[in-house]
């Protein structure tokens, strides 16, 4: 009888361990996928700017040099991104793309504010269609950084809580690092506005 | 707002409230033998409370008889709700929005559903809109996360702004994402099985009250007419109170649940203005118009469970409103109290020119480096500008019946086998027969490049045919083909898209038969030498120069340049079955393939029209995006 019972008691701790390392994996898995999907969104955000410099290159016929500048920050950032892609684990790297995106970052803003002056182009269909995709873009790159570090904070909590901690111990479960802002030094400066 | 405490909290007092129901059920097993016990004393010895040994298994039996009455109650209704969300929106009047509509609220309701699913970390729901409703209402519905569907109100299109809406739309998410409407599912298929016994009361009652049963003097107790009576109304009765606290219980689990929707929001958008401002509107909007949340539609009260806000305010209050007040929710949220607001229509954008900007040229310069796109806005829109066609063209391709004219127009011959084909239309598809002619003259003017975008733009049309008219669209077509007993190759490629796209499983996941290209050789070898031969015959090479180079590209299928097969080898049942094994490969290697195709075709020149629309028309098949050189083919065509 007492047999019987301690079989029992090990089936019910073979379960619950079962389901602890499933449910790490789980949430192993889910925040790796909510990283791939922040590359995903970067690359969408790179495929349209070409799309929104073209409609812009009609009506602002005299910032060629604006337009000219976001292409080239464009590129470089994409090249950047690549190169970073290759080495996820090389900080120099990851610098460099920061500060790509910062740059593209200004000059998308550089370009907008122009844009201001050239109420035709607003108005137009097809540059408020771009601007609502690239606004849902830079939304989508925040909720896919978003998600990733919540996916982060679930999966390093069940890691670390006990009796959690016992299988995922056993099994070498390694912390994962939460995102940092990835604000170039640029963009936190207060943005100056000279006329 | 503390939103991950608030959520555990509702947690919390969901799991509380569902133990309370089970033992509501358990009260009533327990009811129901006392009932029985005092009916069965009062049978046999005359005094309800005589009886002191009851039969064997007599417990037993009256317990497992009312669970298998509650159980089968419960899988019954169940199994009438089990209606995926496309249902469930339809039944609302909901209309699908789809992915190629180009106004501008329709399209940022996309994208901000899109930027959720980021945000909660699911796939994407199809998104339905309520045209007729002007309340700022939203509901969510799907009995698991693959099928699930968000509908919106054009109310809350017209009245919110942007972080509002995310709001709103987080906020349904958040029903998706923790299993609302199955839980609600379930709840109400449990109420409905309490309610079979009182049903089952009221049949005795009814039995008993129509029978007239012959009274045997020497029996002791009463008659067996008032005895079923008697069951009848005990039944009656723990049926219905049974059924009132059942409700009670549901309804504060809904509210409970409204509460954890409303702090997933504020987890998903990190903005409580978002939610909380759409909630203030909806009470600002009740205020002066008494509009609110209301939804109009007949349907609206079955679902009232799964929308953001009361559709029904005044319907049900107190203990048994299925969404918390406004107040109440917007003190959780915020953490003070704060002022409802106004809720007017805001003003659309508006485009100041009509006249549409000239076509975006397909690859800006700058990117020639870059690697294979994933998303675009919809290139192939862009390149032909509907408002440019040839206005019966135009017109017909936007409503589903003149749809299935333009396509019949697109397969209409000359000569002897037109008159076949006519004769053919007069019979199948009657409405279309004079129309079809017609169009065609208009078809025939257009350039051959114009044949499948015009396709494609007919499709949205398409799509709104039901099951029957789009099974008589495509055995019309079918026999439209065979009418000159010969399938050319632009015949095969109509034929293909449209029956990949007509498909009723086309939004179903096609089972993975085939983990790579390696299990496919044959298939492969037969659709690279289909395309090659096309090649050839448009250009200046010969078929086994290129089959040679695609097999070079790309060894991933293990071909070899002598598995090429001859033209005469190749018949149209063999494509037919290629590309249906294909269709079955695993999402991963079928662009692999593609690209071997495209290998065999490419040579830094133009890709030939014949090959480019072989090569869509394989796409469509395996249900792949048609890669970008294909695409460029048709920038050409300017109307």
């Amino acid at each position: 009888m007492g047999l019987v019972i301690l079989g029992v008691i090990a089936l019910v701790v073979i379960f619950w361990a079962v389901g602890a390392y499933n449910r790490l994996v789980g949430m192993q898995n889910q925040f790796k996928n909510a990283f791939a999907q922040i590359d995903v969104q970067l690359k969408r955000r790179y495929d349209l700017i070409p799309n929104l410099v073209e409609t812009a290159k009609g009506y602002m016929k005299h910032e060629r040099e604006t337009l000219e500048a976001v292409i080239a920050a464009r590129n470089q950032a994409v090249n950047a991104n690549a190169k970073a892609a290759a080495n996820p684990a090389d900080p120099a790297a990851m610098q460099m793309m920061a500060a790509a995106e910062g740059a593209l970052a200004s000059s998308l803003g550089k370009m907008f504010a122009l844009s201001e002056a050239y109420p035709e182009l607003k108005a137009n269909q097809n540059m408020m269609q771009l601007t609502e995709e690239l606004t849902s873009t830079e939304n989508r790159i925040a909720f896919a950084r978003q998600a990733y570090n919540d996916g982060v904070m679930q999966y390093n909590t069940a890691r670390e809580q006990f009796p959690g901690s016992i299988i995922a111990g056993m099994f070498a479960f390694k912390p994962a690092e939460l995102l940092q802002s990835t604000e170039a030094p640029e963009e936190r400066k207060p943005v100056k506005v000279s006329f | 707002m503390n939103f991950f405490q608030h959520q555990d909290h509702a947690r919390r007092q969901t799991r509380k409230l569902v133990i309370l129901f089970v033992l509501a059920v358990i009260a009533i097993v327990v009811a129901v033998n006392a009932a029985m016990a005092l009916v069965w004393s009062w049978t046999t010895t005359g005094y309800v409370l005589g009886m002191r040994d009851y039969p064997r298994g007599f417990f037993a039996t009256n317990t497992l008889v009312t669970l298998a009455l509650i159980s089968g109650g419960t899988l019954i209704e169940m199994f009438n709700l089990r209606d995926g969300g496309d249902a469930v929106a339809k039944m609302a009047g909901g209309r699908l929005m789809l992915p190629s509509t180009t106004d501008l609220q329709e399209r940022r309701l996309l994208n901000v559903v899109e930027e959720m699913a980021l945000a909660s970390g699911i796939a994407c729901p199809r998104v339905y809109l309520l045209d007729r409703e002007e309340a700022i209402n939203a509901f969510a519905a799907g009995y698991n996360q693959d099928e699930a569907v968000v509908a919106i109100t054009r109310g809350t299109l017209a009245r919110l702004t942007r972080d509002e809406l995310q709001g709103v739309v987080a906020h349904e998410f958040s029903h998706i994402l923790n299993g609302d409407m199955r839980l609600n599912i379930r709840l109400i298929g449990l109420l409905f099985g309490i309610q079979m016994i009182a049903g089952f009361g009221q049949h005795l009652i009814d039995f008993a009250s129509h029978t007239w049963s012959a009274r045997d003097r020497n029996d002791k107790g009463p008659s067996a007419r008032v005895v079923l009576l008697a069951t009848g109304v005990a039944l009656l009765i723990i049926g219905y109170v049974g059924v009132f606290f059942g409700r009670l219980i549901k309804a504060a689990v809904s509210r409970q649940r409204e509460f954890l929707a409303d702090a997933s929001a504020v987890q998903f958008t990190r903005n409580p203005d978002g939610i909380g401002g759409a909630l203030r509107k909806i009470g600002g909007l009740s205020r002066t118009m008494q509009l609110g949340s209301r939804i109009d539609h007949p349907n609206a009260e079955q679902l009232s469970h799964l929308f953001l806000g009361a559709p029904r305010p005044n319907l049900l209050s107190g203990m048994l409103a299925t969404h918390p007040p406004i107040e109440e929710r917007l003190l959780r949220i915020f953490g003070r109290k704060v002022d409802l607001l106004e809720a007017p229509a805001l003003p659309a954008e508006v485009a100041a020119s009509t006249e549409p900007l000239a076509d975006i040229p397909y690859v800006a310069a700058g990117l020639a480096s870059a690697s294979q796109p994933e998303y675009r806005i919809a290139p192939e829109q862009v390149r032909l500008v509907p408002g440019a066609l040839p206005p019966e063209l135009d017109s017909a391709m936007r409503e589903p019946d003149a749809a299935c004219a333009v396509v019949y127009a697109l397969l209409l011959g000359h000569g002897a086998e037109r008159d076949a084909q006519l004769a053919i239309l007069k019979r199948e598809a009657p409405q279309q027969a004079a129309l079809a002619p017609f169009l065609a003259d208009t078809v025939g003017r257009l350039p051959r490049s114009a044949r499948l975008p015009l396709l494609d733009l007919s499709m949205p049309a398409l799509k709104q045919l039901t099951k029957d008219d789009r099974s008589v669209l495509l055995s019309t077509v079918d026999k439209l083909i065979a009418a000159d007993n010969k399938l050319t190759l632009a015949e095969f490629v109509l034929q293909t898209v449209l029956a990949r796209r007509m498909d009723i499983h086309a939004g179903r996941a096609t089972p993975v038969r085939y983990a790579d290209l390696r299990a496919l050789k044959d298939d492969c070898a037969v659709l690279l030498s289909l395309v090659v031969h096309v090649s050839a015959a448009a250009t200046n090479a010969t078929a086994t120069d290129l089959f040679a180079r695609g097999v070079e590209r790309c060894s991933d299928a293990g071909l070899a340049t002598e598995d090429l097969i001859s033209v005469t080898s190749i018949d149209y049942a063999r494509v037919r079955t290629a590309l249906d094994r294909a269709h079955q490969l695993a999402p991963l290697a079928k662009p692999i393939l593609i690209k071997m195709l495209l290998a065999a075709v490419e040579d830094n020149a133009p890709i030939p029209l014949t090959s480019a629309d072989l090569l869509r028309a394989i796409c469509a098949a395996l249900e792949v995006p048609a890669p970008p050189a294909v695409s460029a083919t048709y920038t050409d065509y300017h109307l």
